[in-house]
């Protein structure tokens, strides 16, 4: 989301809503009066250093449920106050582009068949701990509780993050010559793993 | 500190938006102390369901507090195109 504000920033006025703690845990503890989460949405932005206004919904999540209530969403809106694009994981790729045709079609009028609604879960391989480390040690418990595996996951990923991040973390959509080699390459790397493993049981 | 947002009539009222929608939750269900399956498959649902503010809808407008200070208008931006994210520090 920063490469997309660094980007764009000069031209798009970039929001961001605070929900709710989403990984509640100790040390992010579950709403339960609108100054904390007030007070918790001011910590975020200077930890976090975020550059653009961070609003602070009340504690219903009024203007949230109102947009949907979904965990992760980003609207394009147009100037002329209408929504242009709706990503529903907040895939900045996907965005990256609305942006540009929307600037292409000045600043209005729906963008890319409007919505994207596909489940993507890539970008959280690497920065889902960031989110997820507020709420040891209890987020990390209902998190594999919830889904086996993907709290592990995101630490994994976060420790990779200088390998993995420029493929989950791009604010551009990979050339198609790129998703062809990383899937070859995907592929090459099953085979070889799956040779090795009958040679490995022909020795035994 | 308690504050309420009213969610201005400029745009669709909250209550038609609300309509075939799925039921708007509580303060307590809201603000969950504990994540859940359910709360990801009711995300993995909404997104395959495409629920939300429709492409080609106003963006309901809303007044809401900056955590660094002051309050912003969503109206008030009509200059520029505005990325509009939901999201959560943890």
């Amino acid at each position: 989301m920063k490469k997309l504000y660094t980007r764009w920033g000069d031209r798009v006025h970039f929001l961001e809503v605070i929900v709710r703690q989403a990984h509640p845990g100790p040390h992010a503890p579950t709403y339960h009066t609108f100054g904390q989460k007030f007070e918790d949405a001011r910590r975020y932005v200077e930890e976090e250093a975020i550059p653009w206004p961070v609003l602070v919904d009340d504690l219903e999540g009024t203007v949230h449920q109102v947009y949907g209530g979904m965990s992760d969403p980003t609207y394009l809106i147009g100037t002329d106050g209408r929504v242009s694009y709706y990503v529903q994981w907040t895939y900045v790729p996907a965005l990256h582009q609305a942006i540009q045709r929307l600037f292409a079609q000045d600043g209005r009028g729906v963008v890319n068949e409007g919505i994207n609604s596909g489940v993507h879960m890539q970008p959280a391989l690497t920065t889902g701990w960031r989110g997820l480390r507020r709420g040891l040690p209890q987020s990390v418990i209902d998190m594999e509780t919830a889904f086996p595996g993907t709290a592990v996951g995101t630490w994994i990923g976060y420790q990779m993050r200088p390998v993995l991040a420029p493929i989950t973390q791009r604010a551009r959509p990979l050339p198609r010559a790129a998703k062809v080699g990383l899937a070859v390459g995907a592929v090459g790397l099953a085979a070889l793993a799956v040779s090795r493993m009958r040679r490995s049981s022909e020795e035994v | 500190m308690e504050t309420r947002n009213e969610i201005k009539e400029s745009g669709p009222r909250a209550s038609e938006l609300f309509a075939g929608m799925h039921r708007r939750q509580s303060v307590d269900e809201y603000n969950f102390d504990h994540f859940r399956t359910r709360h990801f498959l009711y995300d993995a649902r909404a997104t395959k369901e495409k629920i939300g503010i429709h492409p080609g809808a106003l963006a309901p407008d809303f007044t809401l507090p900056i955590a660094s200070g002051g309050t912003l208008r969503l109206a008030d931006l009509r200059d520029r195109p505005v990325v509009l994210r939901f999201g959560s520090p943890s």
